[in-house]
C-alpha cells in the first residue's frame, strides 16, 4: 500500500494550492511532517473561489475577538481582530431616484458601500475612496439557497475583495468591505449579523 | 498489435513500462505527453518510462486516447470517462498522479490534484491520514500542540468518514 507521506513535493504543492478552505488548509497541514512542509502561509491560493465567512456578533466577554461562521460547512473560526471591536453596520441613506430599485447607502467601518434590496444582478459599490465599481454576482451556494457571492470586478484588480449578498425574506443586501484583505484570511467578511439591517432601514 | 492498413500509414510510437510491458500507441496520440513529445522531437520512436508501472500506463493510454478524440460533439462522453477515472483507490491515484507528472500531461495532472483535494475537503487529520495510509511522524506532544492550536481556532465538527 502505498503512503501517501512520500508524495512528491512539487505534486503536494500542486495539491495543496486547490484547497480552497482555511479549516481543509489546517487539517492538511496538521497530518504529518511532510505535508505540513508544504502548508504554508505563502502558500494558501487565496485567489480560488470561496464562499466568505459570516462575522458574527460581538462576543461580550472578549471583544478583541470575532467569530466567523463558514456557510459551506457550519464551521465557526475564531480569529483576534482588535480593528473590529464596536464595528457595526449603518444605514445611512437612500439613494437617488434617478437608479431604479431600491438602493441604500449602508456604511461599515468607516467605509460606504451602496447595497441594493431587488434582485438585480449589477450593483454599484461605492468605497471609500469615492470609486464605483461594478458588482457581478458569481452564483448561489450548493444548495442554491438564498446567498450569492459577487466579486467586484474593478476592486478585485486591486486586492480579492469580496462582496456579499444576503436575503432576508424580500430583502436582499450586498455587502462589501476592503478591510478583508488587510488580515491573513481573505474569506472573512466584516459583516455584523444582518438580520436588523431591514428594519433599520425602516423598509 | 494486429497491423492494419490504416496503423500502417499512422506515425506509431512504442512505449515501455517499467515492468517491460510494450505498448504501440498513434503517435498523436503520445504527443499529449510533454516528455513523449521532446523525445519524439528528438527522433524517438521507442521511449521507455522507467518511472511509470504496467497498470498506470494502461490507464494513461486510455485517457490520452479519449482525449486526443475530443470534440465539441463528444464533451459529455469525455466527462463521464473522466469522472469514473479518477472514481478510483487513493493506491490508484497516487500511482497516476506520480506517473502523470514524469510525463508531463497537464490537464490530467489538474484533474487528478483536484480528485485528491476533494478527498480532503471537510475532514479531520485524523480521517485524512487513514484515506492516504499516512503514519503521523509527530511525537504525541508536537501532534497535541497543533491538535490544541487547531482547537483553538475552530468550533465545530470535521468528518471522520473516510468516504
Amino acid at each position: 500500500m502505498v503512503d501517501g507521506s512520500e508524495l512528491h513535493r512539487d505534486l503536494l504543492l500542486l495539491i495543496v494550492r486547490r484547497i480552497n478552505l482555511i479549516e481543509d488548509y489546517l487539517s492538511f497541514g496538521s497530518v504529518c511532517k511532510s505535508w505540513n512542509s508544504v502548508a504554508t502561509k505563502d502558500n494558501f491560493n487565496s485567489s480560488l473561489p470561496r464562499v466568505p465567512w459570516l462575522m458574527l456578533a460581538e462576543d461580550k466577554e472578549d471583544n478583541t475577538c470575532r467569530k466567523f461562521f463558514s456557510l459551506s460547512n457550519g464551521m465557526i473560526l475564531k480569529k483576534r481582530i482588535p480593528e473590529a471591536r464596536g464595528s457595526l453596520i449603518h444605514i445611512i441613506g437612500r439613494l437617488p431616484p434617478w437608479i431604479d430599485g431600491k438602493y441604500y447607502i449602508v456604511e461599515s467601518l468607516g467605509s460606504l458601500f451602496v447595497v441594493s434590496q431587488d434582485g438585480v444582478d449589477l450593483r454599484y459599490v461605492k468605497d471609500d475612496w469615492g470609486e464605483d465599481s461594478r458588482v457581478h454576482i458569481l452564483g448561489e451556494d450548493d444548495e442554491g439557497k438564498d446567498v450569492h457571492m459577487a466579486v467586484s470586478s474593478h476592486i478585485m484588480m486591486v486586492f480579492p475583495s469580496v462582496v456579499f449578498v444576503l436575503q432576508f425574506g424580500s430583502h436582499q443586501l450586498c455587502v462589501e468591505h476592503p478591510l478583508i484583505h488587510q488580515i491573513q484570511l481573505h474569506l472573512l467578511m466584516f459583516i455584523r449579523f444582518l438580520r436588523i439591517l431591514p428594519r433599520s432601514a425602516d423598509v | 498489435m494486429a497491423s492494419t492498413t490504416e496503423t500502417k500509414q499512422k506515425k506509431m510510437l512504442i512505449l515501455k513500462s517499467a515492468d517491460n510491458d510494450e505498448f504501440e500507441i498513434e503517435e498523436s496520440v503520445g504527443v499529449q505527453s510533454e516528455t513523449i513529445k521532446n523525445l519524439v522531437e528528438d527522433g524517438f520512436t521507442f521511449v521507455p518510462l522507467p518511472n511509470v508501472y504496467t497498470k498506470a500506463l494502461i490507464k494513461i493510454i486510455d485517457y490520452l486516447k479519449k482525449h486526443a478524440n475530443k470534440t465539441d460533439s463528444n464533451d459529455e462522453e469525455i466527462k463521464t470517462f473522466d469522472k469514473d477515472f479518477v472514481n478510483t483507490t487513493f493506491d490508484d491515484l497516487f500511482e497516476l498522479v506520480s506517473a502523470a507528472n514524469y510525463l508531463h500531461i497537464s490537464c490530467l495532472m489538474n484533474m487528478l490534484c483536484q480528485t485528491i483535494a476533494d478527498r480532503i475537503k471537510d475532514k479531520s487529520p485524523e480521517a485524512v491520514r487513514k484515506i492516504f495510509h499516512i503514519n503521523c511522524d509527530y511525537t504525541p506532544e508536537e501532534e497535541a500542540k497543533i491538535r490544541k492550536a487547531n482547537a483553538q481556532a475552530f468550533e465545530g465538527q470535521f468528518d471522520e468518514s473516510l468516504d
